[in-house]
């Protein structure tokens, strides 16, 4: 559902993205050993509120389209031994991407 | 010393301390104080010892590790020792240190997280809580009933949840804000009590003065409860 207290969707599945790197204190939802790594866009999983403002009894508004974003395993860890096609699927704030 | 350097084991308090051959030796200490960011201790270590920071749980004693650089000078340390373990990524990237280790040890600054080196930068900080792709050794799969108090506390949070008072986001930020020692030492729902009375007295729904009353009052009425 998106309505005007939302920022709009800048991403649509299929792009590529790269998780900005940096490391603010604070509530951050966007896990450390992602940051600075190239994902696609999996799906657009809706907006909520930022959980940044929330965790801060603030209104997290404008809320912030989330997306499912998948990364290769092997680029994600670089000394991996598993499977070469293993991926794994991150929930991201937009604000946390840049396209790639 | 910073609050980092504290490894619990077992229960227990120790400090890593690093010696001339970079080996480390787990060296039991005494807490006096912590503010959340240092740590002040009653002995045990000597003025300018070096000691590893953000020891991971799965480094024993006695391990080998590749001291940082001094402060100021972001050195990736080496990472753990391998490992084979298939149902985790096996092996961390090399800028994802476990444990950097600077002389002395008064220099490093750290707050209740991960600092990549030993600077007074917070230009990497990682909360103690983020920590995805550490090592952590096996996973222990054991059975656990809920005791009654773990059942309120998941009820008392659905219930200020639906009344307004609380963000499932407070809880956690509230969470991730322990020290590095209480939130090792607390259990699950140890840390959501925390967090929620935390969240409480921030929104002003309850004050410390009323909380330390009606506490030492349950304590009275209660005993050993």
């Amino acid at each position: 559902m998106v309505t005007s207290d939302a920022v709009p969707a800048r991403f649509s599945p299929g792009d590529r993205v790269a998780v900005r790197v940096a490391y603010p204190i604070g509530h951050v939802r966007t896990p450390y050993y992602i940051r600075g790594k190239q994902g696609v866009v999996e799906r657009l999983c809706g907006t909520y509120g930022n959980p940044e403002e929330l965790a801060y009894a603030r209104s997290g508004l404008p809320r912030q389209p989330l997306y499912r974003v998948r990364f290769r395993q092997d680029e994600v860890w670089p000394a991996y031994s598993g499977n070469r096609d293993d991926t794994v699927d991150i929930e991201i704030f937009q604000h946390w991407l840049e396209p790639a | 010393m910073p609050a980092s350097a504290l490894v619990v084991r077992e229960k227990k308090n120790y400090v890593a301390l690093v010696g001339s051959d970079n080996h480390i030796k787990l060296t039991p200490i005494e807490i006096a104080g912590t503010d959340g960011r240092s740590i002040r201790i009653l002995g045990g270590l000597n003025e300018g010892s070096r000691v590893a920071l953000s020891l991971a749980n799965t480094i024993p004693d006695g391990a080998k590790v590749n001291p940082a650089t001094p402060p100021g000078a972001p050195v990736p340390a080496t990472a753990a020792p391998p490992r084979r373990n298939r149902s985790r990524p096996p092996v961390r990237s090399s800028a994802d240190a476990d444990y950097n280790a600077c002389v002395p040890s008064d220099h490093c600054s750290a707050i209740a997280g991960r600092f990549q080196s030993c600077g007074e930068s917070m230009s990497n900080y990682r909360g103690i809580h983020d920590m995805g792709g550490l090592s952590a050794g096996p996973v222990e799969a054991t059975e656990h009933d809920y005791a009654i108090w773990e059942k309120r506390v998941d009820a008392l949070l659905v219930l200020l949840s639906k009344k307004g008072h609380i963000t499932v986001d407070e809880l956690r930020r509230n969470i991730e804000s322990l020290g590095v020692d209480a939130y090792e030492k607390m259990s699950y729902y140890e840390r959501w009590i925390y967090a929620i009375t935390q969240t409480l007295i921030q929104r002003g729904v309850i004050s410390v003065d009323e909380l330390g009353r009606k506490m030492a009052e349950a304590e009275q009425t209660d005993g050993h409860q």
